[in-house]
């Protein structure tokens, strides 16, 4: 660890970072897991290794919007023992919050209270090593990149305000460090349906075998560098562009091998673009309330995209009357705990993936995760494909299709 | 892998109506049709408080058994039972986060069941024990069962219908075989770090028995595990093998799976959400196997394990055995352990009048005596003829097995091996 960063993690104004005597104590600490967290993180640690767990401690990320996602995906960081984790959101707990029971960071007694505050009590038991943080006062506006320079990873959750995400992205790749890079995450569920997309910067290096973590970076231990006898080991280093989220939702979609994961995951894609284009006409979000006017909106904006649409034309890209009807699209209205779990679970992976350029097996390659739980009766099989981004849609008939595509 | 699994059982009463607001995110898939509904779905007021009153256990309260409960309760589910005999270690708090640091050493169960009922008290979550007489199953109905695994990144779920779908035993050789190690390996040619630590714990621990004699290996003592990790270090050193640190010893000899808390998330939801299905027939169910895997990229695959139509556990096909009746009852006794991973058989059989006559049984002490000179005598006799029917009970099978012998006189065979049909 270099001395520039040791300095930079002790001058941090935020009190994200634990605050130390002096920085010799930084540099012992970070370059070293303590035998309680070597026990603590045991299970984790066999899987990612010791390396990646280090990288994890030294982590802080931002988490836009208290809902039942990100609660998930702030859930498992916390145990997984990230330094700390910020959240923003500045609405307060009202009873309908209470009522959907969606998460079990939010009682009754929270009425009135800060959501971020609420929750970063109960994500904060969960593990006492993670610092976390209740921001309810700042807006996205008030975000500037002085703020974010104090983060690795932002993430904003059930966002449609387009302009605010694209603001977020870009500011992204202003940060001032050369030899660092925010990663820039942005993903929702809506009904069965959700979306996971992230942007690691331009220039993203990542290494394409298996390194594996060396032990003596665990306190304790001695012992050498460990030598697979299984087989050699070959790094490649390779360098991946990612692309803005803006330039994700324009580029043309490439027919896949099988049709029927392309046309589920459009569903998703379109659905999303519907979303962000009613937000930029009613400046809200539909909802159940007002579904009335809602989903009939809705709807006018889906046939207005369709035409419109920016796939390829090898594909029938005509939207299937009877998948995006008013029914279908009602029910996206109608939040489900099981699948904040689902792809919350999924996009934490994917940010710890996103941490270990050189770990088990990485696949930064794609850009969009999607979360799909097939209606077909038939039995179907989906395998990683690579094709132009999307967002998949869930359903409940059968359990989770996940696909992942790449632009 | 954690395996805990959940059995739904109806009940006969439903309980207390909700106040209208809550749940409202349940109540809009039960009281509407939506578009992914089951053709035979009814959507009505009544299924809530059916779904509440529904009888949910859940085996195991770690990994996946934490995220269960979380889910399960927030679907909507109100008597669920959980049972696990394991008290909580630093090294679960990684993952099961109903647990905190001050609940290191009590009862995983009993500390869920408290943090569930604390955030939601309409949830009622009981305590099983293993002696609790009133959970008897009664065998006429059917009980659905879901099952989930994970492993590191790896993780799978499962709808199992008795008697309709396949079960467990159907599919058991997919699951991978036990890793073992040839002794020859072991004793004098190791390659893997992990043969050094084998060698130690299969055979050098017997040799020596560091902390007395007839002191099995703990995995939980750190002594022992640092005997073990210095002798397999040795080892390893004249063979010029390297790898092997404290954690890696722990590993092998635990036999530690990898896990974290976001599979067990993604693996319970699916598998919560299974439940749901079954508990309220709102969408089709899964049929019946999916498979996860995010190690690299994101993968998902659903198919339809198949029934095996002569499967030991949920066929009503009789199992067939084949003997000579020279064999001594013994020897039926160990084939059926050793087929059916019984543990203790009893066996029965009918005359030809249908008389019931008892050749071994050990269900009491008595009969055990009376019962065990029946192990020594031939099947000839003990009037064991060709296609005599016999009823095995074991305390492993909730029915009854019913095998068919196939008795060869001496003069056919002679060394003829037993035959699995």
């Amino acid at each position: 660890m270099s001395n520039k960063t040791v300095e930079r993690n002790v001058n941090l104004k935020s009190s994200l970072m634990m605050t130390f005597e002096n920085s010799a104590d930084v540099l012992e600490t970070n370059s070293m897991l303590t035998d309680d967290e070597a026990t603590l993180y045991d299970r984790q640690i066999r899987l990612w290794g010791a390396d990646a767990q280090l990288k994890l401690r030294q982590t802080r990320l931002l988490i836009i919007n208290v809902n039942s996602l990100s609660i998930e995906v702030c859930k498992n960081l916390c145990l997984a023992g990230v330094a700390g984790i910020t959240i923003m959101d500045n609405e307060k707990v009202k009873q309908s919050d209470v009522d959907h029971s969606l998460t079990l960071t939010i009682s009754k007694e929270n009425i009135n209270e800060y959501k971020a505050e609420c929750t970063c009590k109960m994500l904060q038991q969960l593990n006492p090593r993670v610092h976390m943080l209740a921001d309810y006062q700042r807006t996205i506006e008030e975000i500037d990149i002085n703020y974010l320079n104090s983060f690795d990873f932002v993430c904003i959750f059930n966002h449609f305000n387009y302009q605010q995400i694209l603001y977020l992205n870009n500011l992204c790749h202003q940060t001032k460090n050369n030899d660092r890079h925010i990663n820039f995450f942005c993903a929702a569920t809506f009904g069965l349906y959700g979306y996971v997309f992230k942007d690691l910067g331009e220039s993203y290096d990542y290494f394409s075998a298996i390194s594996l973590g060396t032990e003596t970076l665990i306190k304790g231990e001695g012992g050498h560098p460990s030598e697979s006898q299984k087989n050699e080991q070959i790094t490649k280093k390779n360098e991946r562009k990612f692309i803005t989220f803006e330039k994700a939702l324009k580029t043309e979609w490439r027919p896949s091998k099988r049709r029927e994961i392309y046309r589920s995951g459009l569903t998703t894609y379109t659905l999303l673009k519907a979303l962000l284009a009613f937000f930029e006409k009613y400046q809200r979000v539909p909802e159940l309330k007002t579904h009335d006017i809602d989903i009939p909106n809705l709807l006018s904006i889906i046939k207005h995209l369709d035409q419109t649409a920016t796939t390829s034309k090898d594909i029938d890209s005509s939207m299937n009357d009877n998948e995006l009807n008013e029914e279908m699209l009602t029910d996206i209205l109608n939040d489900n705990n099981a699948v904040a779990s689902i792809v919350g679970g999924a996009m934490s992976h994917d940010i710890v993936k996103a941490l270990l350029r050189s770990m088990i097996t990485p696949n930064p390659l794609s850009n969009t995760i999607i979360t799909q739980l097939i209606h077909q009766p038939s039995s179907d099989s989906s395998t990683a494909i690579l094709i132009t981004t999307t967002i998949s849609a869930l359903a409940t008939s059968s359990p989770a299709r996940l696909c992942q595509y790449q632009s | 892998m954690t395996v805990p699994t959940v059995e739904t059982r109806s009940a006969n009463n439903c309980n207390e109506t909700n106040s209208p607001k809550r749940w409202s995110h349940i109540r809009r898939v039960l009281e509407r049709p939506g578009p992914f509904s089951d053709p035979a779905f009814e959507p009505s007021t009544e299924i809530l408080p059916f779904l509440e009153s529904m009888k949910i256990l859940i085996i195991g309260a770690g990994g996946l058994g934490c995220e269960l409960l979380k889910d399960l309760a927030l679907m909507g589910f109100r008597q669920i039972s959980i049972i696990d005999m394991d008290t909580i270690d630093l090294a679960n708090l990684n993952r099961q986060f109903l647990f905190k640091f001050k609940d290191i050493g009590k009862p995983k169960a009993e500390v869920a069941a408290k943090f569930i009922m604390n955030r939601i008290p309409a949830c009622k979550v009981t305590l099983l024990t293993y002696d609790d007489e009133t959970n008897q199953v009664d065998p006429s109905t059917i009980i659905p069962l879901v099952d989930g695994g994970t492993e590191g990144f790896k993780g799978n779920a499962r709808v199992i219908y008795p008697g309709i779908t396949a079960c467990i035993e159907c599919n058991l050789d997919l699951f991978p075989p036990q890793v073992a190690y040839p002794m020859c390996t072991l004793a004098n040619q190791p390659r893997l770090p992990e043969h050094c630590v084998e060698w130690v714990t299969v055979l050098h621990w017997k040799e020596h028995n560091p902390f007395g004699k007839d002191v099995r290996i703990d995995g939980d003592s750190v002594q022992h595990i640092q005997w073990i990790y210095e002798r397999a270090l040795e080892r390893a050193k004249t063979y010029k093998i390297t790898g092997i640190t404290f954690r890696f010893t722990q590993g092998v000899v635990k036999r530690i799976i990898p896990a974290v808390a976001s599979t067990n998330a993604i693996v319970a939801s699916i598998s919560a959400t299974e439940v749901f299905k079954l508990a309220t027939r709102s969408v089709i169910l899964m049929n019946n196997y999916t498979i996860f895997n995010d190690i690299e990229g994101i993968y998902t695959y659903t198919f339809e394990a198949e029934k095996k139509s002569n499967c030991p556990v949920c066929s009503t096909i009789p199992q067939k055995i084949e003997l000579n009746e020279t064999s001594k009852l013994q020897e039926v006794l160990d084939t059926l352990i050793e087929r059916y991973n019984l543990i203790s058989p009893g066996i029965t059989t009918a005359d030809n009048e249908g008389q019931n006559r008892t050749l071994y049984m050990i269900s009491t002490q008595q009969f055990e005596e009376i019962t065990k000179p029946n192990l020594n005598k031939t099947l000839q006799e003990l009037n064991l003829t060709d296609g005599t029917e016999l009823t095995v009970v074991d305390k492993t099978r909730a029915n009854p097995m019913r095998i068919f012998l196939h008795i060869t006189s001496s003069m056919e065979t002679t060394s003829k091996d037993l035959i699995y049909t």
